[in-house]
């Protein structure tokens, strides 16, 4: 059968090592935790907005209306699309964001929030 | 020269099939959020011609591709997706068009999986382009998943290959080699 030549199991091999190591490397990317952090809202490649999550005491909500609409919530410690009028919706399905470097980005809208640690804030306490 | 009506007939054909897979497929909820991923099932008709013998020749499948991708902008009425899938797609096609030609002992599933992998990656380069570079880190995610979408759609045609011989030898001329 030519399904399984030698040639093809050597192929499905090295497709299970490449499939079995992008599931680690997402799993280590998706664990990387950052303290103390701050929220960056970047649309159409432009930083608008930074926001010190741990400095946040009242949940807030804002929309960016231009160009598209994405309502976000920040809440302490926590920032999130709540409501959007692109097709996809996986800026609101990415759910809140607080920790880690997996960002909130909403394509159609060229809306993107990241999450920076402040561990400069951090030393510039402690010190 | 002489039209092949067939030839003619049968391309539009795999262009429709490829807008009907294209629209159902967008039904389809995905439990994975990453931007970008999706199934791809409308590579199952670019798969399909690509092992196609005979008179099926590179030019024609890029035909289906254009008309696959062009038609289903004007449907969803989405210029930015457009640039996506023919990013995506044209990546895709590049890769199995080498992968088939390089390694003549390919399995359908095998060439699949790079195409996946290469529609993936064609899109968060767009993505990158559009946004920023940290939509990299879907990198991996995307990886993942055009494997899974890429041995699914492979395993269609390749499964669609072994039942219907006397099918695919109709449509395709001669000199098909099932892999």
């Amino acid at each position: 059968m030519k399904l399984l030549s030698k040639q093809n199991i050597v192929f499905f091999c090295i497709i299970g090592v490449i499939f079995v190591v992008s599931v680690i490397v997402w799993l280590v990317v998706s664990d990387i935790q950052t303290e103390n952090t701050t929220a960056l809202v970047y649309k159409n490649g432009v930083l608008i907005e930074t926001i010190s999550l741990s400095a946040v005491e009242t949940e807030y909500e804002y929309a960016i209306n231009d160009d598209g609409v994405n309502v976000i919530l920040v809440k302490s410690g926590e920032i999130g699309v709540i409501s959007a009028d692109c097709p996809t919706q996986i800026c609101v399905n990415t759910g809140f964001i607080g920790s880690g470097v997996i960002p909130i980005i909403c394509i159609p809208n060229r809306l993107e929030i990241r999450i920076v640690g402040g561990s400069h804030e951090l030393d510039a306490v402690a010190g | 020269m002489r039209t092949n009506v067939r030839k003619l007939s049968l391309t539009a054909l795999f262009a429709v099939i490829a807008l009907i897979i294209f629209i159902v497929e967008a039904q389809i909820p995905l439990p994975v959020n990453a931007p970008g991923l999706k199934l791809g099932l409308a590579n199952i008709i670019i798969l399909f011609m690509l092992f196609l013998g005979g008179m099926w020749k590179t030019q024609d499948i890029f035909m289906v591709f254009l008309v696959r991708v062009l038609l289903a902008a004007l449907i969803t009425g989405n210029a930015q997706a457009l640039l996506f899938s023919f990013t995506g797609g044209l990546f895709a096609l590049l890769v199995m068009l080498s992968m088939r030609t390089a390694f003549k002992g390919a399995a359908i599933p095998v060439v699949s999986v790079a195409g996946a992998i290469a529609h993936n990656a064609g899109q968060i380069t767009v993505a990158a382009l559009i946004t920023s570079a940290g939509v990299f880190v879907y990198l991996p995610a995307l990886v993942a998943g055009g494997i899974i979408s890429g041995l699914l759609t492979g395993f269609a045609v390749y499964f669609i290959y072994k039942a219907h011989p006397k099918f695919i030898s109709y449509i395709g001329g001669m000199n098909n080699d099932i892999r």
